[in-house]
């Protein structure tokens, strides 16, 4: 960092964060000139009734809502494409999505699929959309992704069997409503991954090159919340503070990687997740200290903030060495949220390591990573974490 | 930092673009595009509107709650304002406000309706072309755009256009009535001119038969002039034989006085009658075996002789005499003067036939050759009372039903022949029991009389042959067969015509007798 204060642009969308914010949902889309949203959900949510209430406060500003619920976990570029049928077929005029990263990264690839008239594929990398989508209102039901804030959209090519990064300022959702509420159905395991999550996107964001002051305030007061509520959030589901404050910092989380961009570990968990299907939090939760171990020379001393804002107290990190510090507290978390070390728990085998490193190599996020890494680098940390 | 082998620029690159710092992101930054966009519309909706309002027929457009949105100036300037109004409530003539309600209501459900109606004005009766079209947004009908046009000039044209239309169909229809008249004319001609030649050939055959016939008759008459002299002598010659016969008789009558019985028989003999009908081979034996009974030993001969001289039924004394001696020689000389007797007796039978045959001949040549001179203006009628006297005992009665004081033109004598004709064919035709009318009535100028029998008619396969010189269907005896044929001839030599038409039942033949050529007769 050769400047205190380089200049950098912070960009957010119109935000609600409280219970009850994902009431506001029909209005918003109102608001937003919609007349007929199509609503974007996954099967688990419309279950637990969430998306359903988003429907009916539709329905009480005379919208016309439609439905597009076949979303799965890691959403698919196939989906994408129904969807954007879906869209069409319903002469909609907004999408509505309620649910984690994997709605919300389908709503937005659907959104500027239809706009563009092209298949969402073609959008991957940095600034590759020309027209902005139709409004989009995201009603976050999970703490992790804060895709619900973000210019980020992560989709599944299926052809290729690898997760595509979208970035793209288009991409900003319209309103984000994050209601701590949404998050009382949420599996512990799937609290813990996208705790974790939230956590890589926060030091990622923290030891970006793109880095700012907004971004840093976003991205150590979300380290600072997850450090004291996500164990207390897996421990006692029903606590309604860590839950809110859990919430809270997926939110802030997510502003800061938004626009100060990720780095090596987002781009290895792309890969990963791509080649396995396996969950985006927990990938990162497996791949974030090897991440720390590559780039903390060139951010040690933000490395060391870090490391107090995960509750070190300055003397642990005096006498143990930043770097042991902020590792030993990482994995400390990790385990506490009951995640298991090693790739090869979730299927990674050496023989995959060359070609999920070459995936990783080309992703977007690597771009604001402290350090530049080839390909070979990128290996090397998979066989670490192997 | 590790180094990279490629990608740095593209790295550098993307990460400026991820820090974004030339762009603006904002709704607002949109601004000059929807300023813009804006913009457009206004001027766009500005063209349309001075379009909408300038256009010379009534435009409107009625909204999805079914009022007025719009009317352009024409259509204010026809019905007053009526934004607001609901089309019901418009001032428009109730003749067709039932049919263009209709209508607006199927084009509010999206069906464009387009219809032409009269409508009566103060400037007369128009005729007006009303076109509703639904107003789809997407692809939902949102409400209904109409337009009025006067098309009452194309309505007019359309009119004249099928007036012309029609004047040309009648006129092509009269041309067409013409052209078939003129055909059948043509046809007429045409048929006309056939049975002018056909006339022409009958004419010409009639012309060749003629030719025919008259040199047929100069052969005849040639033929007569060469047969009357040699006919003449051989009835001279028949007159001298019948005459030696006389004498003979008289010389054998001087022979029988000599009182010799075999005189007396060949005077018996030849005293038998002159037509001596032929006996049989019976008649012959049986005189043939009285002869050897009375001791003839060659009879067979002697009776052939006797029997042909009519001799067959000899006494006994006389049978006795012939097989006697000198009996022969006495049948000898009566055969030969019985022959010579039978010969003259032949030849000047034949000879009176024959002269008979050159007399007939010669009447048919006379009665075929005109005679202007004989030609003169008559009493028809008188001439044709007598035609009641050709009936009989024999035959039915002849009906007159002539014109008085008709009169004709022509050879009175020879024309008789005509009548005699016709009347004994009709007689003979109808039978006893049937009935023949002749009648006779003036034509023109001239004169008709016809001959109608209720005989069986005439059979159609002679028809053609009828006036054919020698063709009879009378019996041999009953009609030479000059008869028709001279009947024409006849008639040709008057310049008239004979005609006839049969059924079975009814035949008439008709004479005409053209008048007198230098003028009216007279009656
Ligand atoms: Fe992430």
């Amino acid at each position: 960092m050769s400047q205190t204060y380089p200049m950098r642009k912070y960009v957010v969308p119109e935000s609600v964060f409280g219970e009850g914010a994902s009431t506001l949902a029909g209005r918003y889309a109102r608001n937003l000139g919609a007349t007929r949203p199509l609503v974007v959900s996954d099967p688990g949510l419309v279950a637990a009734g969430w998306t359903e209430s988003v429907i009916e406060s539709c329905r009480a500003e005379g919208l016309s809502p439609l439905s597009f619920f076949d979303v799965s976990p890691n959403p698919r570029c196939t989906e994408v494409d129904r969807g954007v049928e879906a869209f069409k077929d319903g002469r909609c005029d907004a999408i509505i999505v309620v649910g984690g990263g994997s709605p919300m990264d389908a709503a937005k690839g659907i959104a500027a699929s239809a706009a563009n008239g092209a298949d969402v594929r073609t959008f991957e990398g940095v600034d590759k959309i020309a027209v902005p989508g139709p409004p989009l209102v995201c009603v976050a039901s999970t703490a992790g992704t804060g895709s619900e804030v973000s210019r980020f959209a992560i989709i599944n090519d299926v052809f290729r069997h690898v997760k595509i990064a979208i970035v793209s300022p288009k991409m900003v959702p319209d309103a984000a409503l994050v209601d701590p509420r949404l998050l009382s159905t949420v599996p512990t395991d799937l609290a813990a991954a996208t705790g974790m999550d939230a956590l890589t996107h926060a030091f990622e964001a923290y030891v970006s090159s793109a880095s700012s002051a907004l971004t840093d305030l976003d991205a150590r007061q979300a380290v600072r919340l997850i450090a004291k509520n996500l164990e207390r959030l897996i421990v006692d589901p029903g606590d309604e503070d860590a839950r809110g404050a859990m919430a809270l910092a997926s939110m802030l989380a997510g502003r800061a990687f938004s626009n100060a961009g990720l780095g090596v570990v987002h781009a290895m968990a792309h890969a990963l997740g791509g080649l396995l299907d396996a969950p985006h939090g927990l990938c990162n939760a497996l791949l974030l200290d090897a991440g720390i171990e590559v780039n903390f020379e060139a951010a040690a001393e933000r490395y060391s903030e870090l490391a107090l804002d995960l509750g070190a107290s300055p003397d642990e990190v005096a006498s143990t060495g930043a770097k042991a510090c902020v590792l030993e507290r990482v994995r400390a978390l990790r385990a506490a949220v009951g995640v298991v070390p090693g790739l090869a728990n979730i299927g990674a085998v050496a023989s995959d390591l060359p070609r999920l490193a070459g995936f990783a190599a080309r992703d977007a996020c690597l771009v604001t990573n402290p350090v530049r890494l080839s390909a070979d680098d990128i290996e090397k940390i998979y066989e670490r974490s192997l | 930092m590790n180094g990279h082998s490629d990608g740095q620029g593209d790295l550098d690159e993307m990460y400026q673009k991820l820090l974004g710092l030339g762009d603006s992101f904002s709704v607002k930054s949109h601004y000059p595009e929807y300023k813009a966009a804006e913009r457009h519309l206004v001027e766009s909706e500005a063209r349309l509107r001075t379009m909408f309002e300038a256009v010379p027929f009534d435009m409107y457009l009625i909204g999805a709650d079914g009022t007025f949105l719009l009317s352009n100036e024409s259509y204010r300037r026809n019905f007053g304002e009526v934004q607001g109004l609901r089309p019901e409530d418009v001032d428009i003539d109730p003749a067709m406000k039932a049919g263009f309600l209709d209508d607006l209501r199927i084009a509010g459900e999206g069906t464009t309706q387009q219809r032409v109606r009269a409508v009566e004005t103060a400037n007369g009766p128009r005729w007006m072309l009303t076109i509703l079209s639904p107003i789809l947004i997407d692809g939902v009908s949102s409400g209904v755009a109409g337009v009025n046009i006067d098309v009452s000039e194309q309505k007019k044209a359309e009119q004249a256009l099928l007036t012309i239309n029609e004047d040309l169909e009648r006129i092509v229809e009269s041309r067409t009535y013409d052209l078939r008249r003129l055909n059948d004319e043509l046809e007429a001609r045409r048929k006309a001119l056939e049975r002018a030649l056909a006339d022409l050939r009958n004419t010409q055959e009639r012309l060749v038969q003629t030719r025919y016939q008259v040199s047929v008759g100069r052969v005849l008459a040639a033929i007569a002039h060469e047969l009357n002299s040699p006919l003449a002598a051989t009835e001279s010659a028949a007159g001298q034989l019948a005459s030696m016969r006389d004498e003979a008789v008289r010389a054998i009558s001087r022979f029988r006085s000599l009182a010799d019985p075999h005189a007396k028989l060949v005077d018996r003999i030849l005293s038998r009658p002159a037509d001596i009908p032929y006996y049989g081979k019976a008649r012959r034996d049986a005189l043939a075996d009285r002869l050897a009974s009375a001791g003839y030993a060659e009879p067979y001969e002697l009776a052939d002789d006797l029997c042909d001289l009519g001799a067959a039924d000899l006494g006994d004394e006389d049978v006795a005499l012939v097989a006697g001696p000198g009996g022969a020689d006495a049948v000898g000389v009566a055969w030969v003067l019985g022959s010579m007797f039978g010969s003259s007796t032949l030849a000047a039978k034949a000879a009176r036939r024959s002269a008979d045959v050159v007399r007939s001949l010669n009447a048919y040549l006379e009665l075929a050759r005109p005679d202007e001179s004989a030609l003169v203006e008559f009493d028809i009628v008188g001439r044709l009372q007598r035609c009641a006297d050709y009936g009989s005992s024999g035959t039915c009665p002849v009906a007159l039903e002539l014109e008085e004081g008709l009169r004709a033109y022509g050879d009175p004598e020879r024309l008789d022949l005509v009548w005699e004709n016709l009347v004994k064919n009709a007689l003979f035709a109808a039978g006893k029991a049937g009935r023949v009318t002749v009648r006779a009535r003036s034509d023109g100028s001239g004169a008709v009389v016809s001959v109608e029998d209720d005989g069986a008619g005439v059979d159609p396969a002679i028809r053609d042959r009828l006036f054919d010189p020698f063709f009879s269907t009378k019996a041999q005896e009953e009609g030479k067969g000059l008869g028709l044929d001279i009947c024409r001839r006849i008639i040709d030599t008057h310049g008239g015509t004979i005609s006839f038409e049969s059924i079975p039942g009814r035949t008439v033949f008709a004479v005409y007798l053209p008048g007198r050529p230098d003028g009216d007769m007279g009656r």
